[in-house]
């Protein structure tokens, strides 16, 4: 591992005043992914700004009814608290179904949505990726989704997320599309499914063309019926069998889902922890 | 990153000659062939312990997953651990 520097801060302002001062530096929260980064010798940063003692660590209620949630809660209070595990039981299952709780004791929530993809060519130098540096490699043609070589990971570039911001604390509206399913499925269009605390499994399509995301409410591969928009899919999902959740899933559609659609759905749920809807509105500083 | 923090290690759990509940479980179950791993596992087998979310094998199982064991002593750990647990009073 190459030599760096290792700085801490006092506030979050002086967090950014830090980063600011110093290219090529990087804050470091759980550590989880940065250091193993650097250890693969993937990240080179000269300086680590420490945030980990930012008093970012409180869970609290919206007037909407959502949650914020601050950027430095670890993975495992944020999956057991008792406002995540009663509203949004689909997150904290998700999870806690991430690596292990070792890693989830450490692992702030402001880490687990910028850390970078987990592919083996992504950590392994030797090998071509445009990942690892896409200013110089593979950059989309009008560069809607084109990463800087930050931590950022592409759609949260596109969501106007700068590596040198402190992102506060992420929030989870009452309505919000709460989990990534899928990946871009290609270079010019992004696709991505997400289930949603009002109950709709979602897709979301952004595409050069047409930069606005646009979003259809799905539920296990068709259009959600509209009388279903008050139901709860996500819990339907969550709890019993399989064959109990199609039973619970059936009256939310035209027609019922398959058992593979329903176990396909709750998989794709369970596994991707990302979160796609925390709303990026509490940035401060940054370029 | 944890400069002042307070680090309990395998050292640090017997008291005054009297071994850690779990290492008595470890010992009695035989729960490592090599070694190598069993600080790291004893040691988070008392963070779970302390953190008192699982209660069932299968919940020992999932939360003790972070710790691989290359002899596969696996059975043998979960069995300890449930022993500790009973001896620690901290199992319904």
């Amino acid at each position: 591992m190459m030599n760096f520097e290792f700085a801490r801060c006092t506030d979050v302002a002086d967090a950014v005043r830090q980063i600011a001062a110093h290219p090529g530096a990087k804050f470091i929260a759980g550590g989880t992914n940065l250091i193993d980064l650097m250890k693969k010798d993937v990240e080179r940063p000269l300086r680590l700004i420490d945030i980990s003692r930012l008093p970012l660590k409180a869970v609290t209620e919206t007037p909407d009814g959502g949650l914020r949630i601050g950027a430095l809660v670890p993975n495992t209070d944020l999956a057991y608290h008792p406002l995540v595990e009663q509203r949004y039981p689909m997150l904290a299952s998700a999870i806690l179904a991430g690596a292990s709780q070792q890693l989830r004791n450490m692992a702030s929530t402001g880490g687990n949505l910028l850390q970078r993809t987990r592919c083996y060519y992504f950590y392994d130098v030797a090998t071509p990726c445009n990942k690892r540096n896409p200013a110089v490699a593979a950059r989309p043609s009008k560069g809607l989704i084109a990463c800087t070589p930050s931590s950022a990971p592409a759609w949260s570039a596109s969501r106007r997320i700068l590596p040198t911001c402190v992102w506060r604390s992420p929030r989870l509206t009452p309505r919000c599309v709460s989990m990534e399913a899928h990946a871009p499925a290609d270079t010019r269009t992004g696709m991505l499914a997400g289930a949603g605390r009002s109950g709709l499994l979602c897709l979301s399509r952004r595409s050069y063309e047409q930069p606005e995301t646009q979003h259809f409410p799905l539920l296990c591969g068709q259009l959600l019926a509209p009388r279903a928009s008050a139901a709860q899919p996500e819990r339907s999902l969550h709890c019993g069998t399989n064959e109990a959740a199609g039973r619970r899933l059936a009256s939310l559609t035209a027609h019922p889902p398959s058992l593979a659609k329903c176990a396909i759905c709750r998989q794709i749920l369970k596994v991707r922890t990302v979160c796609l809807s925390w709303a990026c509105t509490d940035l401060c500083g940054g370029r | 990153m944890k400069d002042g923090a307070k680090v309990t290690t395998i050292e640090g759990l017997a008291t005054d000659g009297a071994l850690h509940p779990v290492q008595q479980a470890f010992i009695d179950h035989d729960a490592f062939q090599c070694g190598y791993c069993t600080p790291g596992q004893i040691c988070s087998a008392v963070g779970l312990i302390a953190e008192g979310r699982a209660k069932t094998a299968e919940e020992i199982r999932e939360l003790m997953s972070g710790n691989i064991c290359r002899c596969a002593a696996y059975p043998n750990i979960i069995a300890a651990i449930q022993q500790a647990m009973t001896v620690m009073g901290s199992k319904p």
